[in-house]
């Protein structure tokens, strides 16, 4: 899947073909877990994803949850229309999650980004998670105004966010 | 074929047209979305919406699952207007949305502006909302608006900024206006104004001047907010837009047949809803299929699959006899440059060819997160261009002109005969475009475009006025406004 990154990158794979390889990969793993040790099949890292509350537009997030997953990284996609409490009881039962990806395709639900990451840290989750931003309307600017850890501007720069954040 | 017969013709002007389906294809296009409306069926994320359509006699399986028969379909586009005319804002007719009457405007809501003064690209503000509807005031080509650019979230609460950028445009144009609103509340606010500007609720259902944008989601879904302005149109006279984008590969097929399939359902079950509500709701054809980026995921404005969705959906809007909604004057390029002078000219070109009714997003960049003024005053040029191309050529006995001809003969002038003087001016002439010799170009200070259309649109905005409301008209918007602001306030 390295290999898969590093085309996509390149611009000689795409989308739908680095899906399909992972596809691929996670049912050649069932296949050989028996014969790989534990080492080898942990997971990098979790990561929970999610459309801010009253987004409804879930295809960006999708995409990125997706690709994400590809990578090898444990996903909890908690689909669209997510409220803060719903991200918060996640990240608390799910225990030791790395990144919280958050979603928003309208520029009237943005601000709900900087609602959940508010409570969030009400919550006392905010130092203990990375917190990544990303859709259409959002800017680097804005994602720093909010208090996030990260923005992408595209399904593959999150990936690539994903790994220098957990480095 | 004799003389006599030539001049007998009555179509002596034929328009240049564009085909892509044939009628048997776009038949199976309708067959295959009454299919999927009756079979996988539509989410309507409304209650009220859900029982309308109950009601109406829809399979309604859980809360919000709908599967509509065709039959409501068909009674509902036998409701629908065939015509549906926009004013201005005084009231007189401006659009006539019929047939292959086009008319071009501008887009909503870019996140991002190019400065005409520094060139930067730089988030909007309220005040670049007032610049593109002066600019578009001033353009004879351009024919309706929209909001470009948007209030900033330091100037106003985010989700008051619908109320405050209709407010500006309707302060900086008379041009009939395309609007968003992001709530129903924000949409009853928006027309409120509205009546106060036509003096009465009746005055503006019998000629409104704006146009509400809504869209559904593909894949086959209605969302409540989408809904709630759908019904509140219907029943107040607002004609609405509605329109879907489905991207192909990811929220549609990847091909452009089953996308297409997924804007039709879409539309024709949002038209449903709202000829329940209201017989007769004015409602403006919508879709626009286009591409993801296989490699960033990113949707495309421009490209031929594009291209392609908007004639076959102005196609499917004529066999219903629907107005429809189009896209064109725009492009995919970062900065003005050379790929968006071709994306823009070639999407006005192909749009006027297709004979779509209203044609938006003139001067959007970058898949609609910039506006960029200089690429508006282009695309007027443009569209006066397509406009007289249009035209087409007129073949009867003066346009022949067999005597002068004759007269003439071999080696003879047509400069100062009189049928030159009398149809000399026939022959479009650009404004803008250089057709100047080297010589005359440098000494007028060597100019590329790009320089050109910067100097116009700060010359439009120091020199253009637009025609001002009544003070007591602005009063009652102001007051509106005002209110608007207070219940946000209170409600937080």
């Amino acid at each position: 899947m390295d290999i898969v990154g590093e085309k996509m990158e390149t611009g000689d794979m795409f989308i739908p073909e680095v899906l399909r390889s992972a596809k691929v990969m996670g049912v050649a793993v069932e296949i050989l877990k028996p014969l790989l040790g534990a080492d080898d099949i942990t997971g990098k890292g979790k990561v929970v994803i999610g459309t801010v509350k009253g987004d409804l537009h879930d295809i960006g997030k999708n995409l990125v949850s997706m690709m994400i997953e590809s990578a090898g990284f444990e996903v909890s996609d908690l689909g669209a229309d997510v409220p803060p409490k719903r991200f918060v009881e996640e990240i608390n039962n799910r225990k030791n999650v790395d990144i919280l990806c958050l979603s928003a395709l309208l520029t009237t639900t943005m601000h709900m980004m900087k609602k959940t990451i508010d409570v969030l840290a009400e919550n006392g989750l905010k130092d203990h998670v990375k917190i990544m931003v990303g859709g259409a309307p959002v800017t680097q600017k804005f994602a720093d105004e909010i208090g996030a850890d990260g923005y992408a501007p595209d399904a593959g720069s999150a990936v690539k966010l994903v790994k220098t954040l957990l480095q | 074929m004799t003389k006599e017969q030539i001049n007998n013709l009555s179509f002596e002007i034929k328009r240049p047209r564009i085909q892509l389906l044939t009628l048997d294809q776009i038949s199976q296009i309708h067959s295959a979305s009454l299919e999927v409306l009756e079979k996988t069926g539509v989410d309507v994320l409304l209650p009220e919406a859900v029982n309308l359509l109950r009601e109406g006699g829809a399979d309604v399986t859980s809360e919000s699952r709908v599967r509509i028969p065709s039959h409501m379909v068909e009674e509902a586009l036998r409701l629908a207007p065939r015509s549906i005319t926009i004013s201005d804002r005084n009231g007189k007719p401006a659009m006539f949305l019929e047939d292959n009457n086009s008319y071009y405007g501008t887009g909503t809501d870019s996140p991002f502006v190019i400065d005409s003064h520094s060139g930067e690209r730089r988030p909007s503000k309220g005040n670049d909302v007032n610049k593109a509807a002066l600019i578009c005031d001033y353009l004879p080509n351009i024919d309706f608006i929209g909001c470009m650019g948007g209030m900033s979230m330091n100037e106003v609460d985010p989700l008051l900024s619908d109320r405050h950028n209709f407010a500006r445009m309707v302060y900086s144009t008379t041009k009939p206006i395309m609007f968003t609103s992001w709530s129903l509340a924000g949409l009853s606010d928006i027309y409120d104004m509205a009546v106060a500007v036509r003096g009465g609720a009746e005055n503006f259902r019998r000629s409104p001047f704006m146009l509400q944008y809504a869209e559904p989601i593909t894949p086959l879904q209605h969302p409540p907010e989408s809904l709630e302005k759908l019904l509140f149109c219907a029943e107040k006279g607002i004609p609405l837009i509605y329109t879907s984008s489905p991207s192909m590969g990811s929220t549609a097929p990847v091909t452009l047949a089953g996308a297409t399939i997924l804007s039709n359902a879409e539309f024709l079950s949002g038209l449903v809803i709202a000829q329940i509500k209201h017989e007769g709701a004015p409602i403006i054809y919508g879709g626009a299929s286009s591409p993801m980026d296989m490699r960033s995921g990113k949707y495309i404005y421009i490209a031929p699959e594009a291209k392609l969705s908007h004639i076959a959906l102005k196609e499917i809007a004529s066999f219903y006899g629907l107005p429809n909604f189009s896209t064109g004057g725009c492009t995919d390029s970062k900065v003005f440059d050379q790929q968006a002078a071709i994306e823009a000219s070639q999407s006005i070109l192909l749009t006027g060819l297709t004979g779509s009714s209203l044609i938006h997003d003139v001067g959007y960049m970058e898949s609609g997160f910039t506006a960029c003024l200089e690429l508006i005053v282009m695309a007027d040029e443009i569209i006066d261009e397509v406009k007289h191309f249009l035209k087409g050529m007129a073949v009867n006995k003066e346009t022949l002109a067999l005597g002068i001809i004759d007269k003439e003969g071999p080696g003879g002038t047509f400069l100062q005969v009189e049928h030159t003087l009398k149809h000399f001016k026939e022959i479009w002439y650009p404004k803008i475009i250089n057709r100047d010799t080297h010589d005359k170009w440098v000494r007028d200070g060597s100019r590329s475009l790009g320089e050109v259309l910067n100097e116009r649109v700060k010359w439009i905005l120091d020199n253009h006025k637009a025609e001002p409301l009544p003070n007591e008209v602005k009063g009652k918007i102001e007051k509106i406004l005002e209110v608007a602001g207070k219940n946000q306030s209170s409600a937080q």
